[in-house]
């Protein structure tokens, strides 16, 4: 537990100590600081993950020694640990970005990374509601600031944003406040054996389920997200889309397959797998139509999240643990392609000197790298082998196909796959129309668009580890 | 029907009428001052529920400091944004509340345990365990009052993450000043005449403000009070210090306000790492030093929510930029 | 029988208290222009209030909860008088010269 306490703690400290330094230190010494501490905290997420590998079941702590109940408890699961790697690598990946990219990025994304960082992993080691909330408010207070680091022309989304995610907060909030005063408890595990199917369970978990559903943006609560992610510095978009978003789903997650009763969770289950379905085409349409590079892979974000959302979903229906592999894994594809989507496309854009669709022309020969990353990470959202996104599809068909009664969802992941393509191939197929190209604006940089490579190359090695990111999920022996 | 529930019907309807007032006020200054005394009429309801420290937290922040927070933006905001912003929103909030009613009737509906089991029957068998738990907790502690020991004790972890909430919405509030430049025209505001007597006024005011602070945070350990409570009424001071020009500006690039913005949290978390390396655990005080302990952490986080206040609220260009 | 006696003095103290509020109420919605109204608040707001302190002082005559419900009295007097003062010369200002400050707004808000 000292470990993923550790890879917890490690950003928090750097993020502090970065805010008491001010302007003592050079913008790149400050870049360099939090990639050192990014290192250090992923190494720590690491061994924290071979620990909870090795105990087989869930590692609990209860904070300053007090019995269960009064404390609160933190949980160490091998998906909890998982999720601290991840997000680790996620800000590894974007920071070494952020650092070595000739754009540069202001001193204060620093800081406020290694806040959002830390918040993150407060978030998923944390198994009591209330601490949840809290995380909850830390990620979006972060997420904002972040947005209005892009400067006055990003202040409108971010100020939506945040008025959004407050109100957001404040639905997860009352919704607590019910369960605590119908149930007494605010532990999770407490709480899941004792939760009935009554009015008032109904009514804080409709109204939980609101708050998360309009902070993780999923359909129909993701007007917010595209302008939001497209009018952040790149960097920012790029954790954002990858890693923000998953926070309050897996606070969702947790939600209706813990602590909700089954009987609940079965009737909720296929709401949010046609929402989930009709997030893949509605958000798939939206990000085809969309005439600007950064909107439209903001949109493809919602469209992804329909997949989660649909795992959730048929996961609930059929109460079926297994599906949650599906659902990470998900979470992961997406997280490391979308990073690779955002990076590239905000290259694109500075080498180009335009922000929209149009102004690809002929990138394939003009700014081949970043075309390349942009078309491999795009893979993997399309699903096509051997990326981590065909993994995720994979684990999601298997029970699906397995039953001839649930075919029909099978449309719905084939719809959601085609319209992926549909926008990927769309920008693809303009950047190699050598006839009219679109020249280059300033001579590119190259380091930057291999770093927007990292994580497309990452999710699609993704599918060599495959097995044993399937058997950790499900908690086997690894 | 007790004759207490008087002033409690006379309070609950105020607050309607408060908050009514302060959505529907044609007026923008209107819409203000409502909702300051809608801060106040919630500071009293809390004070009526045997919560003290809430009803404090409430008159300070949710009247005094959002009110001067509140005249601030009305200073600098054009006024014909008001008529749009509440056509909008009116819309937006109609809307809103029919799609949520009908969600929640067609919730209850579906349901027939409202009637069935009854919401009513449910409470005898809500066993305030937690409760019970906590109270008898309480001597290990460290400290006397329950609502101390749960917020810096049992529930420590919670209130570390509050710190940095505050911390982190005030690194939200720096990056809408954009960095470089600052214009001297704003730094100097013109004063009124009239604002000697206000400084006079301050300079008696602060000081009482001061030591009510301090005695709040001293008295935090057994009884209502602590350490959000001390550090709400400080940054009040400063914040009144700062309006009359007594204070000098809370300059961001000075070395001591940054360490007392983090210092809280940075004690707070160095607290947390040590116990976890050198002790049994994350947040686990050692027996004999919890007392010591809490009241170390408490006051370093007043000093640290005083100064992160008062730079929310009054925290410009010049204070967060230079 | 001194109980009593002081039980019925604090009682009448304090409804004397609450009628120069409800005169207070009544003036503020009456009077034609802003110094009238400022007088008719202020005046019978130190008033009033003292009474209900001096009411509630003999309900509850310990001598810790005299001296609180002093200073509250000394401390509420005070900050009224200020504000008072603060309103009337910063509208005397404006009606003179039109000119400078906004300061006013902030001011106002600092005793809530």
């Amino acid at each position: 537990m000292n470990f993923a306490l550790l890879s917890l703690a490690i950003p928090l400290f750097c993020g502090l100590l970065l805010l008491l330094s001010g302007r003592a230190l050079r913008t790149r010494t400050t870049g360099f600081i939090v990639i050192v501490s990014t290192v250090a905290s992923l190494v720590a997420a690491w061994f924290a993950l071979q620990e909870a590998a090795a105990a087989g079941a869930d590692i609990m702590l209860n904070l300053g020694g007090w019995e269960t109940g009064l404390a609160i408890r933190l949980r160490l699961s091998s998906l909890s640990a998982l999720l601290l790697v991840f997000t680790a690598l996620m800000h590894l990946l974007i920071g070494l970005y952020a650092g070595l990219s000739r754009d540069g990025i202001k001193r204060d994304y620093w800081a406020l990374s290694c806040f959002l960082h830390g918040s993150l992993a407060a978030l998923w080691l944390s198994a009591d509601l209330f601490n949840l909330y809290i995380t909850l408010e830390l990620l979006g207070l972060t997420a904002v600031a972040m947005v209005a680091l892009a400067g006055p022309k990003a202040y409108k989304p971010a100020a939506n944003y945040l008025i959004l995610s407050l109100a957001a907060s404040l639905f997860y909030l009352l919704g607590v406040a019910l369960l605590y005063g119908r149930y007494g408890e605010l532990d999770v595990l407490l709480l899941a054996p004792r939760t009935q199917a009554d009015v008032i369970t109904r009514l804080a978990l409709l109204l939980m389920t609101t708050g998360l559903m309009l902070k993780a943006a999923l359909w129909p609560l993701h007007l917010w997200l595209p302008p939001a992610h497209a009018s952040a510095p790149t960097a920012v978009s790029a954790l954002l889309s990858g890693l923000v978003v998953k926070g309050p789903l897996f606070i969702l997650w947790v939600l209706w397959s813990e602590v909700a009763p089954p009987t609940l969770a079965q009737q909720i289950g296929p709401v949010l797998a046609i929402a989930g379905m009709i997030a893949l085409t509605a958000g798939g349409l939206s990000a085809m139509r969309s005439p600007h590079i950064k909107t439209l892979v903001a949109y493809s974000t919602v469209a992804q999240l329909g997949y989660a959302l649909m795992a959730l979903g048929l996961l609930l229906t059929w109460q079926l643990p297994q599906m949650h592999i599906a659902l990470w894994l998900f979470v992961i594809a997406h997280g490391l392609a979308k990073a690779s989507l955002f990076l590239a496309a905000g290259e694109m854009q500075s080498s180009l000197g335009t922000k929209r669709v149009d102004g690809l022309r002929g990138a394939t020969q003009t700014v081949p790298v970043a075309m390349f990353a942009f078309a491999v990470a795009g893979g993997s959202l399309i699903g096509l082998p051997p990326s981590g996104g065909f993994l995720a599809k994979w684990v999601l068909l298997e029970p699906i196909l397995s039953e001839p009664g649930n075919w029909p969802w099978a449309m719905g992941v084939l719809l959601g796959t085609l319209v992926s393509a549909a926008y990927i191939f769309r920008i693809v197929a303009i950047s190699f129309d050598r006839a009219q190209i679109n020249p280059l604006d300033i001579n590119p940089d190259r380091v930057g668009h291999w770093l927007a490579l990292l994580p497309a190359l990452m999710v699609w090695g993704m599918a060599l580890s495959g097995e044993w990111l399937i058997r950790l999920l499900a908690g086997g022996p690894v | 029907m007790t004759p207490e529930l008087l002033p409690d019907l006379t309070l609950s309807l105020l607050l309607l009428i408060m908050a009514w007032g302060a959505l529907y006020a044609p007026q923008r200054s209107d819409a203000m001052t409502l909702f300051i005394a809608f801060g106040v009429v919630v500071a009293l309801i809390w004070a009526r529920l045997d919560a003290p420290d809430l009803a404090l937290a409430e008159a300070a922040i949710g009247a005094g400091l959002t009110g001067v927070l509140l005249m601030h933006a009305a200073r600098a905001l054009p006024d014909e944004l008001h008529q749009d912003y509440r056509t909008a929103s009116y819309w937006g909030a109609l809307g809103f509340t029919v799609v949520a009613s009908l969600m929640f009737l067609v919730h209850l509906l579906y349901d027939d345990s409202l009637f069935n089991a009854g919401l009513l029957d449910t409470e005898s068998d809500l066993t305030p365990r937690l409760r019970t738990l906590a109270d008898a907790a309480v001597p290990e502690s460290g400290v006397e009052h329950p609502v101390t020991a749960v917020l810096l004790n049992f529930r420590a972890w919670d209130t570390l993450l509050e710190l940095l909430v505050l911390l982190f919405a005030l690194g939200g509030l720096r990056q809408l000043f954009p960095s470089g430049q600052s214009d001297d025209s704003a730094t100097t505001a013109s004063w009124p005449e009239s604002m000697t007597l206000m400084s006079a006024w301050t300079r008696v005011l602060a000081p009482l403000l001061v030591v009510t602070g301090g005695y709040l945070l001293w008295r935090g350990s057994s009884a209502p009070g602590g350490a959000f409570q001390a550090g709400s009424l400080l940054a009040a001071a400063a914040v009144i210090l700062r309006l009359t020009g007594l204070l000098p500006p809370l300059r961001w690039s000075s070395l001591w306000l940054r360490l007392s913005v983090v210092a809280g949290a940075l004690f707070f978390l160095a607290v947390a790492a040590a116990t976890a390396i050198w002790g049994d655990g994350w947040l686990t005080y050692p027996g004999a030093y919890s007392g010591l302990l809490i009241i170390s952490i408490e006051i370093f986080a007043t000093l640290s929510i005083a100064i992160t206040l008062s730079l929310l609220v009054i925290g410009e260009q010049e204070d967060l930029r230079s | 029988m001194i109980n009593t006696i002081t039980d019925v003095l604090g009682w009448s103290f304090m409804l004397a208290g609450s009628a120069f509020f409800v005169t207070a109420a009544l003036g503020l919605l009456r009077f034609p222009d802003l110094y009238s109204r400022l007088h008719a608040v202020t005046k019978t707001d130190t008033l009033g209030l003292g009474l209900l302190a001096l009411g509630l002082a003999l309900l509850d005559p310990s001598w810790r909860s005299c001296l609180i419900l002093l200073l509250v009295w000394m401390l509420v007097m005070a900050s009224g008088a200020v504000n008072c003062q603060l309103l009337a010369r910063f509208n005397l200002e404006q009606e003179e010269g039109r000119h400078g400050g906004d300061g006013h707004q902030t001011g106002e808000s600092d005793d809530a």
